[in-house]
């Protein structure tokens, strides 16, 4: 069985996922362990929309303030980043990038 | 664009876990309202949230609810193709739709205002994108990044992106 990275859990629909199974474990309806599985199926099932589901591309570009390479990870503090999507722009001061190796150990 | 498509995106992961973990939740003798309560509550958060199109998930989650509030007391299980439900749910844009369920005994945790993006300590800022990545290479002072499967949150709004290039001068 292939393992998922844990990385999207701090995702917007991570955290909510997170939140809500605390609730649960602390209103005694559910066990940290059922919790820990329900995280699971969420990092395949997070993980399998995004590489199949998505079709948009993006283009970043900014000043590139920070970088760290540790454990396989790249991190990277953008400067004055601005975004380009298909059909739209955004910018933002400042981003962080925290990206996981595309190819994971034993594939 | 690549916004538009979050909430779809969003409703097909959340749909996908709950269906998944249902066995898991009979294997630890956990009652099946306890997942449909997860299921809401985890919605309610996203909508909360804002990140996505509100309005659309709020208005498939009433109508969800809706089905399911129908479905409940014949226990046939008839499926009512009640599509007009649809039509008046529009209500939803700040506040997920009170619909109640039986044995919903901590709802009221729904009303929980999450301010998880508050803290702005060095690193730490309100837009972030996760991803995975092909290729990171430099050449002098300028990075190329290759990044795919990426979810980025800049200025209070969730994008996705199958591919990303990162063009950075250092």
């Amino acid at each position: 069985m292939p393992s998922y990275y844990e990385l999207y859990r701090t995702s917007t629909l991570g955290t909510a996922l997170t939140d809500s199974l605390d609730e649960l474990i602390q209103a005694g309806h559910i066990t940290p362990q059922l919790a820990i599985q329900v995280l699971e199926q969420y990092d395949k099932s997070i993980a399998e929309a995004l590489s199949n589901k998505v079709k948009a591309k993006a283009v970043i570009k900014g000043d590139l303030r920070t970088y760290r390479f540790c454990d396989d990870v790249w991190t990277f503090i953008i400067k004055n980043p601005t975004f380009k999507f298909d059909h739209e722009a955004a910018t933002a001061d400042k981003i962080k990038i925290v990206a996981c190796n595309a190819r994971r150990p034993g594939e | 664009m690549s916004n538009t498509i979050v909430a779809a995106i969003y409703r097909y992961v959340i749909d996908d876990v709950v269906g998944n973990v249902q066995a898991d939740f009979e294997g630890h003798g956990v009652d099946t309202s306890v997942l449909e309560e997860l299921q809401r509550s985890w919605e309610a958060k996203i909508i909360q949230s804002r990140v996505a199109d509100s309005n659309a998930l709020a208005r498939w989650q009433a109508l969800r609810d809706a089905r399911r509030a129908a479905a409940l007391p014949q226990v046939d299980g008839a499926e009512d193709g009640n599509e007009e439900d649809r039509n008046h749910p529009g209500n939803g844009l700040d506040v997920a739709p009170k619909i109640e369920l039986p044995e919903d005994a901590i709802n009221s945790d729904l009303d929980d205002s999450d301010d998880e993006y508050d803290d702005e300590e060095g690193e730490e800022t309100e837009h972030i994108i996760l991803c995975q990545y092909d290729k990171v290479t430099r050449s002098k002072n300028k990075w190329k990044c290759v990044l795919r499967d990426g979810i980025m949150l800049i200025n209070g709004r969730d994008f996705l992106f199958q591919k990303a290039n990162g063009d950075f001068e250092w």
